[in-house]
């Protein structure tokens, strides 16, 4: 075992430090307030070569793996630009897994050199107002068309659909009662969103409110074959392949997002000073802050366990939920911690950590609820009984 | 002293309270108390006399007709508390259920026969009393069939078990909880009765004995069936998470009191620990865990006494709160002792036994909120 830094890994570190430490609290703040998209850093960011960063190098991106990746969407994360900032470049960075994996090497030519640019921004939509987690219940579906398909339908959470200029879609091209398994007959297109036939609704929400997440409506699109990712109705698995990496990057995330609430936190217990001394004094203040540092470190050696196995092609779904679970919790609690120790001030935006809490909240429901990670230990892990 | 002034209690029951607080501190320190325990019985008959009869707290709720004070279930909640604040380890509870359901046999069945016979003994304290409702899981229900009755020309005979039952090994008669074919039904058995049996079920709590009582072909008398069974059964049970949800209570109160005292004293680093805030506020989570459930068993007696028709669920969330908090306080209480915490010598280890075991005796939190659910 060797817990040594790698120095590839520290240089990435300090490299994203610097880029983000042009962006300041008070830059994601006024973003957050006025729902403004982060362009400038997601600029400052493409232009360092980090969007591309887990994109193969033969169509320009750096080809480096999910733990190099987590290193960078933690650092965004962890300057205080937390889920505004790694969302912003998240799908940019990972979003197109399936594509790099599974499309055919046009595809591939075609798109993933602008994504890598950072010059293709890409929005991802699977979730659907009455399939939710149930994914193959989905109901927008591709229909053929001549060379190609008309897709109708209706997704929501779609991230950064305002912005894309292509959504990866997931449709059902065979209904499912036609297909042996109900995880047959989905197909993923690499689809455009501007586009008539598309609407776009931003869905107001409680935080990350720099990077709209929307609702889409899908009337009669018609896309290409030449956009279709792989084989016609393999979608569900192409998607599996992804779902640890994508469980690490959040969890890598959501430790960013508690390390910038405890930074703040633990400075402020030491300047504010109430009854002739500092409030971190006071045991009462002192130990949640310790009580996170503890958690958010032990979430860190899941992430870093979880990302490694990856990385080596070992199998990783127990490693990379348990890190989901674990960060997610921890960051939050940070957060909330963080909030706690500003007293009154934590509630005032000037301070900020009410952004990170509202933001760390997010990572207990997204992109997958603490339960259904929970339910993946028990089944999987354990052996329990399937409960749903 | 977190008792405040005990203002809801009447002068009747204020005065109950403090002598039998008085009594028990007195004639049961920790010394005495852990002494008892490593005697066979687990407890001192002489001491128990003096409570059961002295007191007369045996006979408590016993009609004023067959010897008792006839009082009801809200000075019994007075009496469980403080007993349960003692870790008082004689069979009081168990007797207490037996006479409980003795006394309902007389209204349901017309028949004065075995209350006059046996209730003005159990009021006495010259015989001791127990229940036997629990299935190996713990559940009060005749329904498992766990012990049936069969009639045969000599009389009622029992086959089977029950488990958890309070003070078995000390009993002289046992009230049994049984299937006669379908029908539930309520047996009484005396201990001398042939192919009666009694293992003990060694556990957690150290100041509360349990056994299995087996019955091979023992003879028993019954006492009431059907619907009547059932009722007292279910009443049996709600007299049980009545007692142990006071109990709880009476605990709490002590590791508040005890630790908050020792909090004081100790010192370390040259102040007194109650002066760091991680062992100051614990002692208020502790205090607050006391005062939020401290009034629950008393309103579900009182609910009880007055026939209210959320009594039986008053009941089961008394026990479900006072038994949660009761375990957390515990917890928080040895931690707060630190390495004198989990001695032996000191009494906080025999509370987080008693917390954690007293509520399995009757199926444990999970059979309550199914109730509640239900």
């Amino acid at each position: 075992m060797d817990f040594a830094e790698d120095p590839d890994h520290r240089l990435i570190r300090e490299a994203v430090r610097e880029v983000c430490a042009r962006f300041p609290d008070e830059y994601w703040a006024e973003l957050d307030q006025t729902h403004t998209f982060p362009w400038e850093f997601y600029a400052a960011m493409a232009k360092g070569g980090w969007i591309g960063i887990a994109i193969p190098a033969a169509y320009g991106g750096g080809g480096l793996g999910i733990t190099e990746a987590s290193i960078v969407l933690e650092e965004v994360a962890a300057s205080g630009a937390c889920m505004n900032g790694a969302s912003s470049i998240h799908l940019s960075i990972f979003g197109m897994h399936p594509v790099v994996r599974h499309g055919s090497e046009e595809l591939k030519q075609r798109y993933l050199p602008r994504v890598a640019a950072g010059d293709l921004h890409v929005a991802f939509g699977v979730t659907e107002p009455d399939a939710g987690l149930d994914t193959t219940a989905i109901r927008t579906r591709a229909v053929p068309d001549g060379a190609g398909y008309r897709i109708t339908g209706r997704k929501v959470w779609t991230s950064k659909a305002l912005e894309s200029e292509r959504v990866l879609l997931l449709t059902r091209t065979t209904p499912a009662g036609e297909c042996t398994k109900r995880t047959d007959g989905l197909t993923l297109f690499v689809a455009p969103l501007n586009d008539p036939a598309v609407t776009v609704r931003p869905i107001p929400k409680l935080g990350r409110n720099a990077v709209a997440s929307c609702e889409v409506t899908y009337d009669g699109l018609y896309v290409s074959a030449s956009d279709r990712v792989g084989e016609e109705g393999r979608g569900f698995t192409y998607l599996l392949d992804g779902l640890n990496a994508e469980r690490v990057l959040i969890a890598a995330e959501a430790l960013g997002t508690g390390r910038a609430a405890l930074r703040r936190a633990a400075a402020y217990a030491k300047n504010r000073t109430v009854f002739g001394r500092p409030i971190g004094q006071n045991q009462g203040i002192a130990f949640p802050l310790a009580e996170a540092h503890a958690r958010l470190g032990a979430a860190e050696l899941a992430i870093r366990h979880a990302s490694w196995r990856i990385d080596q092609g070992l199998p990783a779904g127990e490693q990379a939920n348990l890190a989901k679970f674990l960060a997610a919790e921890a960051g939050f609690a940070a957060a909330d911690a963080a909030v706690q120790t500003h007293g009154g001030f934590g509630y005032a935006t000037e301070y900020h950590v009410e952004r990170y809490w509202r933001e760390a909240r997010l990572l207990k429901i997204a992109p997958i609820p603490q339960e259904m990670i929970l339910n993946y230990l028990a089944e999987h892990v354990l052996g329990l009984p399937r409960s749903y | 002293m977190t008792d405040g002034d005990g203002s809801d209690l009447t002068g009747d029951q204020r005065a109950l309270r403090d002598t039998l607080r008085g009594f028990l501190v007195t004639e049961l320190p920790t010394a005495a108390l852990r002494a008892a325990l490593e005697t066979e019985a687990g407890y001192s008959p002489q001491l128990h006399t003096r409570l059961a009869a002295e007191l007369g707290l045996a006979g408590l709720t016993i009609p004023g007709e067959f010897g008792g004070l006839g009082l009801s279930q809200a000075e019994a909640c007075v009496v469980h508390t403080e007993l349960g604040r003692a870790l008082y380890p004689g069979p009081y509870l168990a007797g207490y259920l037996a006479a409980g359901v003795l006394a309902a046999t007389v209204p349901a069945t017309g028949d004065r026969a075995i209350a006059e016979r046996w209730l003005p003994q159990l009021a006495a304290g010259s015989v001791t009393g127990t229940i036997a409702a629990a299935d190996s899981g713990g559940l009060w229900s005749s329904a498992t069939g766990s012990v049936r009755a069969h009639l045969t020309p000599h009389g009622w005979r029992l086959y089977g078990r029950s488990w958890y039952v309070i003070a078995a090994h000390v009993a002289g008669i046992v009230v049994v909880s049984a299937l006669a074919g379908s029908v539930p039904a309520m047996f009484l058995v005396e201990s001398g009765a042939p192919g009666f049996r009694v293992s003990p079920m060694p556990g957690l709590d150290l100041t509360r004995r349990v056994g299995v009582t087996a019955f091979d072909a023992t003879p028993a008398v019954l006492l009431v069936q059907g619907a009547d069974a059932a009722a007292a059964l279910d009443r049996a049970e709600r007299e049980f998470l009545l007692a142990t949800a006071a109990e709880a209570v009476g605990g709490i109160d002590w590791c508040v009191d005890t630790a908050v005292m020792y909090a004081k004293d100790r010192e370390q680093f040259g102040r007194p620990t109650a002066s760091f805030e991680a062992v100051a506020h614990a002692c208020v989570e502790m205090l607050t865990a006391f005062q939020d459930v401290s009034e629950a068993p008393r309103y579900a007696a009182v609910a009880d006494v007055e026939g209210a028709a959320d009594a039986p669920a008053a009941a089961r969330v008394a026990a479900l709160r006072a038994g949660q908090a009761y375990r957390g306080v515990t917890q928080t209480a040895v931690q707060l002792f630190g390495g004198i915490g989990s001695s032996g010598e000191h009494g906080a280890h025999l509370y987080y036994r008693r917390a954690w075991a007293a509520e399995r005796l009757s199926g444990g939190p999970h059979a309550r909120r199914g109730a509640l659910t239900d």
